[in-house]
């Protein structure tokens, strides 16, 4: 039978159960802990709605999302992120010559220099021509305080990565030549203090 | 079941906010930049006019933009 790292010991002298179970608890009195108190790891489980964001001189002036998931596990202090994200439809605003770098969010500040990795970041659908406004979306592995880019990949131009491109304005409409923009991926990191 | 609302203020990474709600039992959580432009729950709103300074905001602004620097000098790097 597996045991679960929450499931609780109780220690038990002569079929009495006794409160000193060490100096962990010793002064809790509690007649019982955890197996996670005994090994001394501290696990939190949790989800969180991950976003978008740009860095760089522009933003979504609008994003339209048809799915937003993310699910975290945090293991003394290292965070296991799986998210996934749909954009129906996006505006973004910048200028001439600029360029952007997307992030999905994170539940967790990432500790400076904490960066691990990212594992199986896949972007499904990019966006394509829009007059002379084109969306691609940039790789990392990078990440700031609130999230982490990722390795743009499809199957014509695998491990490729590049930045919007000149446009003030990209305004994908339905209907256009446009795809939905779907994210998924899993990201491992240790989180700030 | 109400929603209980954490803030966390990391005081060495500009004032980032970890926000832990928890709702119905389950936590959800979510991390706030100097930048965040989304509408603050009332408690989050509360500290982060405390801790977020112009100065902060400022500091923040530069910092990413030596992150866009440097993610875009790895494209270059690698293409």
């Amino acid at each position: 039978m597996a045991v679960k790292s929450t499931d609780k010991v109780h220690v038990v002298r002569d079929r009495i159960p006794t409160k000193n179970l060490g100096s962990a608890v010793a002064n809790s009195g509690r007649d019982a802990v955890t197996v996670a108190e005994i090994l001394g790891t501290v696990i939190e489980t949790g989800l969180q709605s991950p976003e978008l964001g740009l860095l760089g001189p522009g933003s979504f002036t609008s994003i339209d999302y048809e799915e937003q998931y993310g699910s975290y596990t945090v293991i003394n202090g290292r965070v296991t992120f799986d998210y996934k994200v749909v954009v129906s439809d996006y505006i973004i605003g910048k200028q001439p010559g600029e360029q952007l770098v997307p992030y999905v969010t994170l539940p967790f500040a990432v500790s400076p220099g904490g960066f691990d990795n990212i594992v199986q970041p896949l972007v499904h659908k990019i966006g394509q021509w829009q007059g002379n406004a084109k969306l691609e979306f940039s790789g990392g592995p990078g990440v700031v305080p609130a999230g982490a880019c990722w390795t743009y990949q499809d199957q014509n131009n695998p491990k490729s990565s590049q930045q919007l491109k000149d446009t003030q304005l990209i305004t994908p409409t339905p209907g256009s030549n446009v795809e939905t923009l779907i994210f998924t991926g899993t990201v491992s990191y240790l989180k700030a203090q | 079941m109400g929603k209980k609302i954490e803030v966390k203020v990391l005081e060495n990474l500009y004032n980032t906010l970890e926000v832990l709600e928890i709702v119905d039992g389950k936590n959800y959580r979510y991390v706030l930049t100097p930048d965040s432009e989304k509408e603050l729950e009332p408690e989050v709103a509360a500290v982060a006019k405390e801790v977020w300074t112009k100065e902060i905001k400022e500091a923040y602004e530069e910092y990413k933009e030596v992150q866009l620097q440097k993610f875009l000098t790895k494209e270059e790097t690698n293409e």
